[in-house]
C-alpha cells in the first residue's frame, strides 16, 4: 500500500490528550508494557495556534497535557469553530496494547519505536512504517499493536481523508509487579502492567511519561506555528503529545484459570435490563429476578445454587454486600443499587484460592469496581420508556479533567412488570470521589437505594397446565396478592490507597453499611397452622420476614518485594479485615385480609456478630516461567443471639412455665490455606494450579449456646490452561472440584434456607474472549458441573420424607450453563453534520439446562435472548432494546414442594409438585441519551 | 462410533450425570369391595348386606411410619374421591397415584370429607355429594330371632378433632403391618374393602323387643312383630307389622326399615369399626 498522499503538509496540526483508564483497560494485553503515545498528525491547516494556546494553558494547571476526559471531540468542535477551514484530526477510538517482547525483558532491555502510522478514511489503520527501530521484536510488538488500533479519521470539511501520524512506543522495563489486587474497587491512574509477572514500575512510568510530556509541552509552546512549510521532517520534530493513561492489567492478577476479568466491553456488550444483570457476563453465572426489583437475584454459579448470595462473596466499589445471617438467606446479597454506567469491570475469582477471600467465597468472589467511561465525562441525562408502563430516568455525570474515579449517578424505574400484581419502583445513587496527590490517594463512596414492588410469586405447575391460572398472573387470593418487597440500603466507604516508589502497596479503609428489608410472601398457599393462637389455621400462608442489618467494617492490605535475586523474587503481602454486624429480624404470619393482621410468630431475634479475619500471602516468582502463591487465611467469628421466641412453648404444653427466650453466644475460628501455581511455558499460554479452603459463616440463629461457629467448609481445587493473544483471543480451559461440608437450600414452608448436608461438585469450563476485529466484541463461556449430595440428612420421625437422599443430584443446579455476549459497532455514515453516525449492535445469550430439584422433579431448560441496536451521533444517543426477544416463556426460578392453593376444593395436595416464577416475556426498551 | 460417543458425552452434558433415588411414577389405582353373601354375627344374627357404599378418598402414602400431621408431604397421593360399591368384588380403576419412588410406611385418607385448614368445616365431595353428604351408605336386612329386620344407616365420616384440622380421618395404627418400597416396576395398587368388618359388632337384637303394656311402659311398644298401643298400661290397639311388610321398631312402631340414627349404639359401631377397625387390604400388582 502506498503511503497516503501527506495532507497537503503545510501546517502541522496537533492533539494532545490523555485517554483515561477506563478507555485503555479494554485492550489491554496479557503481557504487559508501559508506553507513551505521542502522536503528531500531518495536516495541512493553521490550526496549530489555537490548539497549541489552548493547550498550554491547559498543561499549566496539570502534569497531564491538557485534553482530558473525551476532549478530542471537544477540540474538534472548538477546532471547527475556530477555523472554517474544515481539517479535523483522526481521535483515537479504541487502542490495543504492545506486548512487552519476552527476551527482552529478560535482558532488562527498554527501547523507543516510533511507527509511522497511516489511518485510512474509514478509521483503520493502513501502513504502519517504522521511523525509529531499536530491535526487531521491539519493532513488532509495536506494529503488532497498532495494527489493532482504531480510530475516527482525519476530515476536510465534511470528507473522511486518509492521515498520517507518528506514534512512539517506549518500552521501559517496570520496577514491580503491579499484581496487587485492586478488586476494592480502586485502580491506578497511571498505566502499570507487567511482562511474565515480572516488575514493572508505573512510578518509572510516570516519571518518563512526565518527562516526556513535559519535554514536548516546552517544545510546543516554544514553537512557532509554521505558516506552510510544514515538512514531514519538520512536523516530526515538532510533536504535540497524546499521553496514554491506564490502570493495572488485571489479566495479570489472574492466579488461576478460573480468574476472569470481564472488561466493560464484554459487559457492555449484550443489553442489560438493571445494573446487576451486568453478572451475567460472569462465566458459569446464572442470575435470575424472580421476585421484582426489591428482592435481591437469584445466583447460580459453577453448580452452587447461591440463592441470594450465600457462595459468592460480593464487593461493590471494595465494600462488601453479603449480609451475614440475613432472615431471607445466609449471604444475601442485593446489587439492585447497581447502577451499570459507573461499573469498571468484573473480577471475578470462581473457586477459593486467593487469601483475601474471606466469608461466603464458596463459589467465588465477585468483586465490582466503579468507574466512568471517558465517553461519559460530563453530564449525560437519558430517558427510557418501554413495555408495560416502564419508565427510567438517569442521570450519569463525571467531572470534566477530574479522576475517571469520580463520578455521580442517579436512576429512577417504575413499572408496572408484566402479568399481574409485579408493578415496582427503584431508585438509586451512586457517588464517588476519588482525590489526593502521588503516592496516597483517597476515595469516597456513598451508595443509596431504595425499592418496593409487588410480586407475583410461585405458580403450581400443574395450574398453569391446566389452565387454572395463567402463567404471568397471580392467585386470586389476597393471601397471593398481597406479596410484595421494601428494600433500603445505605453503603458508606472510605479508602485510602498506597503506592511506594519501590512497589509497596498499601490500601486501608472503613465503611458502614444499613440495610433495611422487609417482605412478605406465600409460597405454599394454605398449609400452615398458628402455633401461637389456638385454632388458627389456613388464613393463608403469606411469610413476613423483617431484616434490618447494622454494620460496620475495616479492611487492609499492605504488600512489599521482600527479596530479589536474579530471577527469583519473593513478595510478601498481609492484610486484616473485620466487620461488626447487628442484626434485628422477625417472622410472622400474616391474614392479608384484614390488614395483614399477625396470626403467628415464628422468628424474633437479634443478633450481634463479629468477623475479625486475617490472612498473609507470599508469591515467589521464579523467572518467566512459573510463579507460585502461598497463603493462609483465619477468621474469628463470635454471635450472640438473643432469640426471644426461644424455648417457646406451644399450645399443646400448656403447663410449661418459663419466660419464652434463648439467649445464647457461640464463638469460632476458621481457616485454610490457598495456593496457586502458575506455569508459563510460552508467552501465550498458561498453566494454573490453584487449592483452597474456605467457608461460609453459619446462620447464627440456629446455632447452640457454646458452639463453636460450625463454618461450612470448602475446599476447592482448580486445574486450567489459559491461552493468550492479547485482546484478540482469550481462552481458558479449566476443570474444578469443590467439595462443601454443610450445604443449605431453599424451604419453601419456611421461605428461608435450611441444612442440607455435604456436597461436592466436580465441573468444566471454557471461556473465551475474542475482539478479533476492532469492530466485534465477543465473549462465550460455557461451564458444565456434576454438583451432587454426599450426607443430606437422614429421614427422622419428624421428617421422614425429606426433600434430599444421598447421591442425588444437588437441587437447583444447571448441569450445563452457556452465556455469549457480542457486541458489534460501525461508523454508518464517517460525517453527518458535524459528527459521525455510529451504529451498534448487541447481543445476550443465556442457556441454563434442565435442572433438578427436590424430589426428582427437573425444572425445564432455560434459553434467553437479548439484543439491542443503537445510534450515536454526537452528544445525542438512542438505543432500543429487546429482551427475551425469542419470547420464550420461562421460569426465572423453579421448586418443587407440595403446597396448597386451592383452599376451597376440599383436596390438599402433599405430593410435592413444581413451582414456577415466571420470567419475563418478550419486552422492550427505548433509551434517548444526550450528553452535555 | 465417534458419532455415537459424541452424542452420549452431549447427553451427559447436558442432563448431568445423574443418578437419582426418586423416580416419578404413576400408579394405576384400583378398589374393590368384597362378595358378602351373609355376615353371621355371634348372637347368630344374619346380616345380608343390599347396599353398602362408601366415599373414598383423597388417599396418601406417606414414607413416614406415622400418617397424619407428620405426612405434610406424602410420597404418593391420589387426590380425588370415588363411590366404591364395597359388595362389588370385581375391582374398579378410579385413577391414578402420583409421586415418586421409594419406601412407603403409612397411609391416610378420608371418606369423601375432607378437612381442610382454610374451614372450620369439612368439605362435602362429589363422592360424598352422590350420597347425599354421607360418606357411608348401608342398606340390608338382619335375620334376628327369624325376624328380618331391613336398615340403612347412613353416616357422614369427618375429621372433628380440633388438633387434628387438616388431617385425614383414617390413618394406618402403628400395628398394621404396611411397606412397600415402591419402585418403577410396580403396576398398581388395588384397596379392598370388606364391609362385613364394619357390621361384626353390631347388635341388632336391641331392636327386636318383646314387650307388653304396662304401668308406666311406652305408649307404643313391640311384641316381635306386633305393634302394640298402650294407655295406662291397657292395650288399646296393636298389629302386626309383617303383615305390612314392615317390622317392628321400638319407639317407632311399624316402619318400613330401621334407619340407624347418629348417636346410637349401632351408628357408633359400625362408625368405630370403620375408622379404626380392622382396616382396608392394600395389595400391589394385582393382575
Amino acid at each position: 500500500m502506498s503511503n497516503p498522499p501527506v495532507i497537503q503538509s503545510n501546517q502541522m496540526c496537533s492533539i494532545t490528550g490523555m485517554l483515561t483508564e477506563g478507555f485503555l483497560i479494554r485492550f489491554m494485553s496479557k503481557l504487559p508494557k508501559v508506553y507513551l503515545l505521542i502522536i503528531s498528525c500531518i495536516s495541512m491547516l493553521p490550526i496549530e495556534m489555537t490548539w497549541a494556546d489552548k493547550n498550554a494553558s491547559s498543561a499549566q494547571k496539570s502534569t497531564s497535557i491538557s485534553i482530558e476526559h473525551g476532549s478530542p471531540e471537544s477540540h474538534q468542535h472548538e477546532t471547527r469553530e475556530a477555523n472554517s477551514a474544515e481539517l479535523l484530526l483522526p481521535k483515537l477510538i479504541k487502542s490495543v496494547d504492545a506486548t512487552y517482547p519476552v527476551q527482552a525483558l529478560a535482558k532488562q532491555q527498554e527501547a523507543q519505536v516510533d511507527l509511522l502510522v497511516t489511518i485510512l478514511s474509514n478509521g483503520h489503520v493502513g501502513e504502519v512504517v517504522v521511523e525509529q527501530s531499536s530491535d526487531h521484536q521491539f519493532d513488532q510488538a509495536a506494529i503488532s499493536a497498532v495494527k489493532q488500533w482504531t480510530f475516527e479519521p482525519a476530515f476536510q470539511g465534511t470528507t473522511a481523508v486518509d492521515c498520517r501520524i507518528r506514534i512512539p512506543f517506549l518500552f521501559t522495563i517496570p520496577k514491580e509487579v503491579p499484581e496487587h489486587d485492586q478488586r476494592a474497587g480502586e485502580t491506578n491512574e497511571t498505566l502499570s502492567v507487567s511482562v511474565n509477572s515480572a516488575p514493572v514500575n508505573s512510578t518509572s512510568i510516570n516519571k518518563k511519561a512526565t518527562s516526556v510530556q513535559e519535554s514536548k509541552k516546552t517544545q510546543r509552546s516554544q514553537s512557532t506555528p509554521k505558516s506552510d512549510t510544514g515538512s514531514k521532517q519538520e512536523l516530526d520534530k515538532d510533536p504535540i503529545t497524546l499521553t496514554v493513561s491506564g490502570h493495572d492489567n488485571k489479566y495479570l492478577l489472574q492466579q488461576s484459570a478460573s480468574d476472569f476479568y470481564i472488561s466493560k466491553d464484554v459487559i457492555n456488550a449484550a443489553p442489560h435490563q438493571e445494573g446487576a444483570d451486568l453478572l451475567q457476563t460472569t462465566p458459569g453465572l446464572y442470575i435470575g429476578r424472580s421476585k421484582g426489583p426489591a428482592i435481591a437475584h437469584n445466583y447460580m454459579l459453577r453448580g452452587f445454587d447461591s440463592e441470594h448470595g450465600q457462595d459468592i462473596a460480593f464487593t461493590v466499589g471494595g465494600i462488601p454486600i453479603n449480609l451475614p445471617s440475613h432472615i431471607h438467606g445466609q449471604g444475601y446479597s442485593d446489587l439492585g443499587f447497581l447502577i451499570g454506567d459507573v461499573v469498571d469491570g468484573l473480577e471475578v475469582i470462581e473457586g477459593v484460592h486467593k487469601p483475601e477471600q474471606g466469608d461466603f467465597a464458596v463459589a467465588g468472589s465477585i468483586g465490582v469496581s466503579l468507574g466512568i467511561d471517558d465517553t461519559q465525562d460530563g453530564l449525560k441525562l437519558s430517558l427510557t420508556q418501554g413495555t408495560w408502563n416502564t419508565s427510567k430516568y438517569k442521570a450519569i455525570w463525571s467531572p470534566k479533567n477530574g479522576s475517571a474515579k469520580t463520578f455521580g449517578a442517579f436512576e429512577i424505574t417504575t413499572s408496572d412488570g408484566f402479568g399481574q400484581n409485579r408493578m415496582g419502583t427503584v431508585s438509586n445513587g451512586m457517588f464517588q470521589h476519588q482525590f489526593g496527590e502521588g503516592k496516597t490517594k483517597h476515595r469516597l463512596l456513598a451508595i443509596l437505594h431504595s425499592a418496593r414492588s409487588n410480586f407475583a410469586g410461585v405458580l403450581r405447575y400443574d395450574d398453569v397446565e391446566s389452565g387454572k391460572i395463567c402463567f404471568t398472573c397471580v392467585y386470586p387470593y389476597a393471601t397471593a396478592k398481597a406479596q410484595n418487597a421494601l428494600a433500603n440500603r445505605l453503603l458508606l466507604g472510605f479508602f485510602t490507597n498506597y503506592k511506594g516508589d519501590h512497589g509497596e502497596r498499601g490500601e486501608i479503609g472503613i465503611w458502614l453499611s444499613y440495610d433495611h428489608f422487609r417482605m412478605q410472601s406465600n409460597y405454599t398457599g394454605f398449609q400452615e397452622i398458628s402455633r401461637t393462637l389456638e385454632r388458627e389455621a389456613g388464613r393463608g400462608d403469606l411469610i413476613e420476614q423483617r431484616n434490618q442489618t447494622r454494620s460496620v467494617g475495616i479492611k487492609s492490605r499492605y504488600r512489599k518485594q521482600v527479596f530479589a535475586h536474579s530471577d527469583l523474587k519473593l513478595f510478601s503481602e498481609f492484610g486484616a479485615d473485620g466487620r461488626m454486624d447487628f442484626i434485628d429480624q422477625s417472622q410472622s404470619l400474616l391474614d392479608a385480609t384484614v390488614r395483614n393482621q399477625t396470626w403467628d410468630q415464628r422468628v424474633d431475634a437479634s443478633v450481634n456478630a463479629v468477623d475479625l479475619g486475617g490472612w498473609g500471602d507470599l508469591k515467589w516468582i521464579f523467572g518467566r516461567y512459573a510463579s507460585l502463591h502461598t497463603g493462609v487465611r483465619v477468621d474469628s467469628l463470635s454471635y450472640e443471639i438473643d432469640d426471644r421466641l426461644g424455648n417457646f412453648a406451644p399450645l399443646t404444653r400448656p403447663q410449661d412455665s418459663y419466660i419464652t427466650g434463648f439467649r445464647r453466644s457461640a464463638l469460632g475460628l476458621a481457616w485454610g490455606p490457598r495456593a496457586s501455581l502458575e506455569l508459563k511455558p510460552f508467552s501465550w499460554w498458561s498453566i494454573f494450579m490453584s487449592y483452597g479452603e474456605g467457608y461460609r459463616s453459619p446462620q447464627a440463629r440456629l446455632l447452640e449456646d457454646g458452639e463453636e461457629a460450625p463454618f461450612s467448609k470448602v475446599k476447592s481445587s482448580d486445574l486450567g490452561v489459559r491461552f493468550d493473544w492479547g485482546s484478540a483471543f482469550r481462552l481458558a480451559l479449566g476443570g474444578y472440584h469443590t467439595k462443601l461440608s454443610d450445604d443449605v437450600a431453599f424451604e419453601a414452608s419456611e421461605g428461608r434456607l435450611e441444612r442440607t448436608g455435604a456436597t461436592q461438585r466436580l465441573g468444566f469450563f471454557a471461556h473465551l474472549n475474542s475482539q478479533p476485529f476492532p469492530w466485534l466484541i465477543s465473549s462465550l463461556s460455557a461451564t458444565f458441573v456434576n454438583a451432587e449430595l454426599l450426607d443430606p440428612p437422614p429421614a427422622s420421625a419428624e421428617e421422614p420424607f425429606p426433600a434430599f437422599q444421598k447421591g442425588q443430584q444437588l437441587p437447583f443446579v444447571p448441569p450445563l450453563v452457556v452465556r455469549a455476549d457480542v457486541a458489534v459497532q460501525h461508523n454508518l455514515i464517517q460525517r453527518l453534520g458535524l459528527f459521525p453516525l455510529q451504529a451498534r449492535m448487541g447481543l445476550g445469550f443465556s442457556h441454563l439446562s434442565p435442572r433438578p430439584l427436590p424430589y426428582n422433579q427437573f425444572a425445564d431448560s432455560v434459553s434467553l435472548l437479548d439484543v439491542s441496536a443503537g445510534l450515536v451521533w454526537g452528544r445525542l444517543n438512542i438505543s432500543f432494546e429487546l429482551y427475551n426477544a425469542l419470547n420464550t416463556e420461562y421460569a426465572a426460578l423453579e421448586y418443587s414442594f407440595p403446597s396448597d392453593w386451592t383452599p376451597n376444593d376440599g383436596i390438599r395436595s402433599r405430593t410435592p409438585m413444581r413451582h414456577r416464577a415466571a420470567g419475563s416475556p418478550l419486552s422492550w426498551l427505548l433509551t434517548l441519551g444526550v450528553s452535555l | 462410533m465417534k458419532t455415537k460417543l459424541f452424542y452420549i458425552f452431549v447427553s451427559i452434558m447436558y442432563l448431568g450425570c445423574e443418578h437419582s433415588t426418586q423416580e416419578a411414577v404413576n400408579l394405576p389405582i384400583f378398589v374393590k369391595g368384597t362378595n358378602t353373601p351373609q355376615i353371621l354375627l355371634g348372637d347368630n344374627t344374619a346380616i345380608t348386606l343390599e347396599r353398602a357404599d362408601l366415599a373414598f378418598g383423597p388417599l396418601y402414602l406417606c414414607a413416614g411410619v406415622n400418617a397424619g400431621d407428620l405426612c405434610d408431604v406424602a410420597r404418593l397421593e391420589w387426590p380425588d374421591s370415588v363411590v366404591i360399591n364395597t359388595l362389588n368384588s370385581q375391582a374398579q380403576e378410579v385413577g391414578e397415584l402420583q409421586g415418586v419412588t421409594g419406601l412407603v410406611l403409612s397411609w391416610m385418607y378420608d371418606l369423601g370429607i375432607s378437612s381442610q385448614l382454610t374451614r372450620n368445616e369439612p368439605f362435602i365431595l362429589s363422592a360424598a355429594q352422590e350420597l347425599d353428604g354421607y360418606s357411608l351408605v348401608i342398606e340390608g336386612k338382619a335375620l334376628v330371632s327369624d325376624i328380618e329386620l331391613p336398615f340403612t344407616v347412613s353416616m357422614g365420616l369427618k375429621q372433628s378433632d380440633d388438633t387434628e384440622l387438616g388431617v385425614p380421618i383414617i390413618r394406618k395404627s402403628l400395628s398394621d403391618p404396611f411397606q412397600k418400597e415402591v419402585n418403577l416396576n410396580d403396576q398398581n395398587l388395588t384397596i379392598q374393602f370388606d364391609p362385613s368388618t364394619w357390621m361384626q359388632k353390631l347388635d341388632f337384637s336391641q331392636y327386636i323387643k318383646h314387650e307388653n303394656c304396662s304401668e308406666g311402659s311406652l305408649e307404643l311398644l313391640c311384641n316381635g312383630t306386633q305393634e302394640l298401643h298402650c294407655a295406662h298400661g291397657e292395650k288399646i290397639s296393636e298389629r302386626n307389622c309383617s303383615d305390612l311388610g314392615q317390622v317392628c321398631i321400638s319407639e317407632q312402631g311399624c316402619v318400613d326399615q330401621l334407619i340407624i340414627k347418629e348417636n346410637s349404639e349401632a351408628y357408633r359401631s359400625i362408625r368405630n369399626s370403620v375408622i379404626s377397625g380392622i382396616r382396608p387390604k392394600f395389595t400391589w400388582n394385582q393382575d
